[in-house]
């Protein structure tokens, strides 16, 4: 069953401006993506593509114009209480920027407690357990945990928000270019973290990235944006790889936008 | 016309009583490129500045010679130093939205930094932008001068950063990480750009970058750094098939990594349906 369905999704954004000249612009315009349940989905698109809108409305962060945000099933905009506290369990996030992720005063056991202390009741020794093992389990050691955000390198910090994200063991996490801002030594790292945890937990993520050697990387299927819509999708890459000749112009651009990996 | 833009030697660079930068030296040859490659906190942007005499407080110089077009910074007043800065040397920073202006537009950006250089008139300033927007992509230069930064994307953006930064034809450019915010099409492009323009310009090329393809594509000579000191320093392809050290192996061997079978299958289905 698919987990999340968007299904003929439109949403733009307005232009601010005076005398209410106001241009629609951007956004998605009729995009359709199912994102079944386990492994690691894949969404491949340059800047400005809808990409990030596209994760905002599956977590619910944002509501389509027209068409339906189904989260198995059920239309985002009809769960109401306790059913909206449970999808907003069960879906969460690694953003890009970790440092503008986390709030700067928090150490990192509190930032990794703060969703545990939002949906269970826990005391804080019981949290700091939990925190240790969280931090153990994406490779920072417990001492880690009386740090405070900039105390952390940017590859560590990232490693703190993905163990934010696995801390209430969700069905789905969304990666929104988590690797693009680290360095190659720690992109790697955490993309080897990545695959560990996809392995050992069974949640199911989706990878969004414009840079296709990291998506491949990661993903066991991918689709390709472009202008708002899908232009591509594919659900076995292995299969693909076998498949022959694929006519794809923006998968094809984005390939070829890829710098070769020795010098000429 | 002296041949070497920047020599840098023995730099070190102290942060209270921690050297920050310790031993390192460089040279950039006219109409060449080098890139500083290492991962983040390894000081190659305290390098640059340290070549700008812009390190930030806190921050100092105890040794080494820097020359910059053959005359040695520590023999200028503050205000050659000014000077060189002006003419001498052009940066293209990573982050593009803050290093514009949000309320000027981008023929203000023109004017501002060609009235620091020289007297002009607005028109020939008007034209000299036009020209130089052309050069690196727009369409139309004449609309693109009258938008604000917050209206054009950050590859617009950058590509008015490099214009800006090419006008004057400084003999050295450093491009600080200038293409690691944006997506790979935005990067290929600019890099293209650059690389071409420094060609046909001979100016001298200083990328700094963690991104070893990019050094790959664009370097004649890398240099390695790692906690604030050179680990390894040679011609780019000698880099690729023989590095010496353990690091540079290491390094090579990540970046390598990056490039799955799965990635080249992929690839190379899409150029065989591309070219048939």
């Amino acid at each position: 069953m698919s987990f999340i369905e968007l299904k003929g999704v439109q949403k733009s954004y307005r232009q601010g401006g005076l005398l209410g000249i106001r241009r629609r612009i951007g956004g998605l315009n009729g995009l359709d993506l199912k994102i079944m349940s386990g492994g690691c989905r894949g969404l491949l698109g340059a800047s400005g593509c809808g990409k990030s809108t596209t994760g905002r409305l599956i977590l619910g962060l944002e509501q389509p114009d027209e068409g339906h945000v189904l989260y198995k099933g059920r239309d985002l905009r009809e769960l109401k209480g306790a059913e909206r506290r449970e999808f907003r369990r069960n879906s969460q996030v690694v953003f890009q920027n970790s440092h503008g992720a986390v709030n700067p005063r928090f150490q990192a056991w509190k930032i990794i407690g703060e969703p545990l202390m939002n949906f269970e009741k826990i005391s804080i020794p019981e949290l700091r357990v939990r925190a240790a093992g969280l931090l153990k389990k994406v490779g920072l050691s417990e001492t880690d945990m009386d740090k405070l955000p900039h105390q952390f390198s940017g590859g560590e910090l990232q490693r703190v928000c993905i163990a934010r994200a696995l801390a209430l063991s969700p069905e789905f996490i969304l990666f929104d270019e988590a690797v693009s801002a680290l360095d190659m030594l720690n992109q790697s790292l955490v993309l080897e973290l990545l695959m560990e945890l996809k392995r050992s937990t069974g949640t199911t993520f989706l990878f969004i990235s414009h840079d296709m050697r990291v998506l491949l990387k990661v993903s066991d299927s991918i689709a390709v944006m472009e202008g708002g819509r899908i232009s591509f999708y594919a659900d076995d890459l292995s299969e693909l790889e076998t498949s022959g000749a694929v006519s794809d112009p923006a998968l094809r651009s984005l390939a070829g936008a890829v710098l070769p990996p020795e010098p000429l | 016309m002296s041949c070497i833009a920047l020599e840098v030697e023995h730099l070190r660079v102290i942060l209270g009583h921690r050297h920050i930068i310790r031993n390192v030296s460089l040279t950039v040859p006219g109409g060449a490129t080098v890139a500083l490659v290492g991962e983040s906190g390894s000081g190659k942007t305290m390098t640059t500045m340290a070549v700008m005499g812009l390190l930030p407080e806190g921050m100092y110089r105890t040794g080494g010679r820097i020359v910059v077009d053959g005359q040695d910074v520590d023999e200028l007043s503050p205000e050659q130093y000014r000077q060189i800065r002006n003419k001498k040397v052009a940066v293209v920073m990573q982050n593009p939205m803050s290093s514009f202006d949000p309320i000027l537009n981008i023929f203000q950006h023109f004017r501002e930094t060609l009235a620091s250089h020289a007297d002009m008139e607005r028109r020939a300033i008007r034209e000299k932008a036009e020209v130089a927007l052309d050069e690196v992509g727009f369409a139309d230069p004449k609309a693109t001068l009258e938008l604000y930064p917050f209206q054009m994307s950050g590859g617009m953006l950058q590509r008015v950063m490099l214009a800006l930064a090419l006008i004057q034809s400084p003999p050295l450019v450093i491009a600080d990480e200038a293409t690691s915010d944006l997506d790979v099409m935005s990067q290929s492009r600019i890099l293209k750009l650059l690389k071409e323009h420094c060609a046909k310009r001979h100016l001298a090329l200083l990328i700094i970058t963690h991104d070893l393809s990019v050094a790959a594509s664009m370097a004649d000579e890398i240099v390695l750094m790692k906690d604030g000191e050179l680990v390894e320093y040679g011609r780019t392809r000698e880099f690729f098939k023989t590095p010496q050290t353990l690091y540079a192996k290491r390094l090579l061997e990540l970046h390598r990594g990056l490039y799955t079978d799965r990635f080249l299958k992929i690839t190379s289905n899409l150029v065989a349906e591309a070219t048939s």
